[in-house]
């Protein structure tokens, strides 16, 4: 389950790269629903989530 | 690969507009265990006595003494940020209060239902939410039942900004609620001219001067379900939304209440309920003026806002507000589970000065932070003055003094205007 450090980092990042830019929101709800399926054990693949909220999910979740 | 057999059967499934005006329209599949009834449970003979006996009043009056105080304890930059948006929205608080007055600037094509182009046109706008349904007068506030000129009411519900909603409780949270106040109060009263442009009237029932409750004419109108944390739930931003009506004489269809399961949801959910930094939600429902619902506790709730930036939590653990009603509902389907539920990303939250609360943690406030002022304000000034009279007799001077502020207050008079 991503804990308040990942969390934080994986935002910290998202805020970085894309705050401001047209897709921020869409990543943003995507992040945060990837998020919720993988702390419920659920594969994302096929879960139709944004590729860049996916890429920052994978490489900000839980070892 | 076989596939999963679901959890749960599906009673039915509510088929809704996408969020955005252009998105396609999305589906709702609502478990056998979560169906109820559409809208919410009611007794109308109970809502029809409490609205005749007990007449509802707007907070802005019933609740002054608290609204008065809670200026006192913001934040500087709350308090600034108060201040200035009371400015940029009163011209719009302003202008609604006269529009039901106005005339339409065209004629009406006679017998032509009026309700698609009127949604069109609001969908346009940017409302993520439009329904349709009478007003209806057992909900109207004592101070404002006349005041309510035609007799069909056009919800509009405009979501608030998600990334800011996240950041809940925050200045930037508040940034989104009275900031999508101030969008909204503009859009209205564009909505009302377009509507005397097709030759009727149109009424605008400001977000920051509501003529009544608003939220069971929202439930009648099919746009969502009451949540345990007493805010409309609609499908797409849950209570992530600020609510405004327009009444008006232009012809309409009405809608009808829906059963998004929502009722029974909150009911297994509870996560705003464990989460309530004030404890101020409460686990089982109570029948209330008639209505099944899981009321809250002002008292315990009105001071965690006041201090902590309009804290929030509420909308902000919600599982419907931050992922939709059709990924929470159809992953309650696929595993009988809350989607987010004892997660981080979900449930945690930080509080100003006492840190960070993960799931299964909450902070601690003492009694005396519960204290605050009570009922209306000249409520409070004799309950004051009567623990005054209790501990001492006072000199004539202070009893002049208080004469002349309970004279004060009877002269405003009561408002209906402010947040919600």
């Amino acid at each position: 389950m991503f804990n308040r450090p990942q969390i934080e980092a994986l935002f910290a990042e998202l805020k970085s790269e894309w705050q401001g830019k047209r897709d921020f929101e869409k990543i943003h709800r995507d992040v945060d629903l990837g998020i919720a399926y993988y702390d419920a054990g659920k594969s994302l693949t096929g879960a139709g989530l944004d590729d860049r909220a996916l890429a920052l999910i994978e490489k900000h979740k839980p070892e | 690969m076989l596939k999963e057999v679901p959890k749960k059967r599906v009673s039915h499934v509510v088929r809704r507009p996408g969020r955005l005006h252009g998105l396609p329209d999305v589906e709702i599949p609502v478990a056998d265990d979560l169906a109820t009834v559409p809208g919410i449970p009611k007794r109308d003979e109970d809502v029809s006595f409490y609205s005749r006996v007990y007449p509802v009043e707007s907070q802005n009056i019933e609740k002054a003494a608290d609204r008065d105080w809670v200026w006192t304890v913001y934040t500087e930059e709350v308090l600034k940020y108060r201040e200035r948006h009371d400015e940029i929205n009163q011209p719009l608080v302003d202008a609604s209060i006269l529009t039901g007055d106005i005339a339409p600037t065209a004629t009406p094509d006679v017998g032509k239902d009026m309700t698609d182009v009127i949604r069109l046109k609001a969908r346009e706008l940017g409302f993520g939410e439009v329904g349709f349904t009478k007003f209806d007068h057992k909900y109207a506030y004592a101070s404002k039942k006349r005041w309510v000129k035609y007799e069909h009411t056009i919800c509009l519900a405009l979501e608030q900004d998600y990334y800011q909603t996240q950041t809940i409780p925050s200045l930037e949270a508040e940034f989104a609620h009275f900031g999508t106040y101030e969008i909204e109060g503009a859009l209205a009263l564009d909505l009302a001219d377009y509507i005397r442009t097709l030759g009727y009237h149109a009424q605008v029932h400001s977000p920051n001067d509501n003529s009544g409750v608003y939220i069971p004419m929202f439930v009648a109108a099919g746009l969502g379900q009451l949540g345990a944390n007493g805010q409309l739930l609609s499908p797409h931003f849950g209570s992530r939304a600020r609510l405004a009506m327009i009444t008006t004489d232009a012809p309409v269809t009405y809608d009808e209440p829906i059963d998004y399961g929502l009722h029974n949801f909150c009911q297994i959910c509870q996560v705003c309920v464990n989460r309530c930094p004030g404890r101020a939600l409460v686990k089982e429902k109570v029948w209330w003026r008639g209505a099944e619902k899981n009321k809250l506790i002002y008292e315990r709730c009105r001071p965690v806002m006041a201090r902590y930036e309009g804290c929030g939590v509420c909308m902000k653990v919600c599982p419907i507000q931050k992922y939709g009603a059709p990924s929470v509902m159809q992953h309650y389907v696929d595993t009988g589970e809350v989607l987010g539920k004892g997660t981080d990303n979900l449930e945690g939250y930080e509080i100003p000065e006492k840190g960070y609360f993960g799931p299964g943690s909450l902070p601690q406030f003492n009694r005396q932070f519960f204290e605050i002022p009570h009922g209306r304000r000249e409520e409070w000034l004799f309950e004051e003055f009567k623990e005054k009279i209790e501990n001492d007799m006072l000199p004539t001077e202070e009893i002049m003094d208080f004469a002349v502020e309970l004279k004060k207050i009877l002269d405003e008079g009561g408002t209906t205007r402010g947040d919600e």
